[in-house]
């Protein structure tokens, strides 16, 4: 209780020159703290965001296709119930990925695209995909319509209502495709905030397709309910025990190359945290020893009247506890409040500098969110009080090899 | 019949300061009895500071021993050393040193509570000094608060909290003007006297130095007993 008592009094000493410092070495812990929190939130957030578009528009959370040349009796429907039987599995649905070549003959122009042909109950039912797929203009395509990204849109000049060309590989064995050309019409554009997606995706209506693509070259993609999707072994056991020759990949495997940058950049990302981590060590370091420093004739009083070695240094210890307890509960609560409203800060930066620049700055109109975790955040919580207290044991050590009249008569 | 309080056997303390060797003190032979008050002077710069320090358990003598009650100092470790400043040793240092962040009481309760005294206890005996010495009146002010003369009762006050063995004084008067000096040399004397303590004082103060039983002068590295 009296080593406590010390401790306090000393993080907060009325002296000025003691009380400034503790209060420097304070609001130092809480701006590393609260830079590492916004950092690591804000890059949370694009990862998980990236990942979830990826997951629900890109790849669904599992894809399972058939052997061409296999001979199975089994219709579309059939196969899209017995998968919606499956434990785990949320919503099934049956499409085709495929290139074509389109063109507009109103403006005459033409660009090469990927076709996704897809049941349209997908734009009525509440998933993933249709959670994230928001139409921008026109409606839902109905069959022998089309809804294109906005990028593409405006790559091929296309007003509602256009009818446009389509060239798409038609059924058969690979060897013996043949190019069809089907006319439909422009019913909506759609925006997913995937870049790539927008600027190369078109979206039909699937049934009156099939006979002309093919129904073998169906894929059927799966969404999975939330505790599965991460973790998705159970489900790919049954599916392969209802259909052994399927082959079936998840949404990691078929953005295995995406996944792989995304490990890599937060690798970096931890690299780059790091650094700062190490900054901060330096300046908890420096901290530490002024503490000890402003100190030290009253650690020669302690020790001169009776205090032991760990006495004295559970004070300072405890004086450590104070301050980086009390910085870091600053710097977590602001980098979550902060967190909270990264993106009006965003927003009120990039009015900033439009004011002077008369242009927008794309990377700050962009609608940062942010996700803590708070096991990250305990983790690096208790990493910069290990490292203080690190710091402030070993500068005790240091200072206790003198005699107490060293330290008295330091100055 | 007085008993062997202190009892320096040899002892010799030398300086390293790079290629340098400085001896202070050579083969020192001292024995302090109890309840005697012991006054040591000598030039500046001759040892006198450092052999209290030696004496007090505050620095380690480079050759030869110290005991204290028949325990020999050297062979103590640093709880056990520390419990010995504790108990028996009390500190009365020359510039009135005073923890900066704490009370007149406070000051005074430190080495009570670090012995482990309840905060009650501590306290009480705390006042019951503070108002022997006249500071009755300040016991909440910090040490910025009180004069150089107030700043020395209170620190005479700390050493005698846990009515410790031996008083260790080391100038107490020496930054002090002549009226606090005054106050202070007969405060100090009469309280050790009154306490049946044991006094070990350096002091360039002839007048305080007389009020002692027994004058030694430290020179040429030993002691030499004043008629």
């Amino acid at each position: 209780m009296f080593t406590l008592k010390l401790a306090w009094r000393y993080a907060f000493s009325r002296s000025n020159r003691h009380r400034s410092a503790t209060i420097v070495i304070m609001l130092g812990i809480a701006v590393g703290m609260l830079a590492i929190i916004i950092m690591l939130s804000l890059m949370n957030r694009l990862q998980s965001d990236l990942l979830d578009q990826v997951k629900s528009i890109e790849s669904f959370h599992v894809q399972v296709t058939f052997p061409a040349n296999e001979s199975d009796a089994r219709t579309v429907d059939d196969i899209v119930a017995a998968l919606r039987g499956t434990p785990g599995v949320a919503q099934v649905y049956p499409q085709v990925n495929t290139q074509v070549l389109i063109q507009n003959p109103a403006t005459n122009r033409s660009t090469t695209a990927r076709l996704r042909i897809i049941d349209s109950s997908i734009w009525k039912t509440e998933n993933p995909f249709s959670d994230r797929t928001h139409m921008v203009r026109g409606s839902y395509p109905t069959p022998l319509h089309i809804a294109t990204g906005t990028a593409l849109a405006t790559k091929l000049s296309l007003a509602l209502g256009d009818s446009i060309n389509m060239t798409v590989l038609g059924a058969g064995k690979t060897v013996v495709l043949a190019p069809t050309t089907i006319a439909v019409t422009a019913s909506g554009v759609f925006r997913t905030g995937l870049p790539e997606f927008d600027s190369s995706t078109l979206v039909t209506d699937l049934d009156p397709l099939v006979s002309t693509i093919g129904a073998k070259r169906i894929m059927y993609g799966l969404y999975l309910e939330d505790g599965y999707v991460d973790n998705s072994k159970q489900v790919l056991r049954s599916i392969t025990e209802t259909f052994p020759s399927a082959t079936i990949r998840t949404w990691q495997q078929v953005n295995s190359a995406f996944y792989s940058a995304l490990t890599l950049e937060k690798v970096l990302m931890y690299l780059f945290l790091f650094f700062m981590f190490i900054i901060l060590a330096v300046n908890m370091k420096n901290a530490s020893s002024r503490l000890l420093h402003v100190k030290q004739r009253e650690l020669a009083i302690l020790r001169a009247v009776g205090a032991q070695k760990t006495t004295a240094t559970k004070v300072f210890l405890g004086q450590t506890i104070i301050i980086t307890v009390l910085g870091e509960t600053l710097g977590i609560i602001g980098g979550v409040y902060l967190g909270k409203y990264i993106g009006n800060v965003f927003s009120w930066l990039n009015s900033l500098q439009y004011l002077f620049t008369r242009r927008d700055n794309l990377l700050l109109a962009y609608p940062f969110t942010t996700e803590v975790k708070a096991m990250e955040v305990a983790l690096i919580a208790i990493s910069v009080l290990v490292l203080s207290l690190g710091f402030t044991y070993l500068g005790c050590r240091r200072l206790f090899r003198k005699e107490p009249m060293e330290m008295l008569y330091h100055d | 019949m007085t008993k062997e309080l202190l009892r320096f056997h040899t002892v010799t303390k030398t300086f390293v300061s790079g290629q340098s060797q400085l001896v202070i003190l050579e083969d020192l032979d001292f024995v302090l009895y109890s309840g005697t008050s012991v006054a040591i002077t000598g030039k500046s710069g001759s040892g006198k500071s450092t052999l209290l320090n030696i004496a007090g358990g505050l620095d380690k003598p480079s050759a030869g021993s110290v005991s204290f009650l028949g325990r020999e100092l050297g062979a103590l470790n640093d709880k056990e050393l520390s419990a010995f400043r504790n108990r028996h040793i009390g500190f009365v240092f020359q510039s009135h040193i005073l923890l900066d962040d704490f009370t007149a009481l406070e000051n005074v309760c430190v080495p009570a509570l670090i012995r482990g005294a309840r905060q009650a206890d501590a306290v009480k005996r705390a006042k019951e000094l503070l108002d022997r010495v006249g500071l009755s009146d300040r016991l909440q002010h910090r040490p910025q608060k009180l004069s150089g003369g107030e700043r020395q009762r209170v620190a005479i006050c700390r050493a005698l909290v846990n009515a410790p063995d031996l008083i260790i004084a080391d100038e107490p008067t020496g930054s002090l003007d002549e009226e606090s000096s005054s106050g202070i040399e007969t405060l100090l004397t009469d309280i050790v006297r009154e306490e049946g303590k044991t006094l070990l004082m350096v002091t360039h103060d002839t007048q305080l130095a007389s009020r002692c039983s027994t004058v030694y002068l430290l020179h040429n590295r030993t002691l030499q007993e004043m008629e």
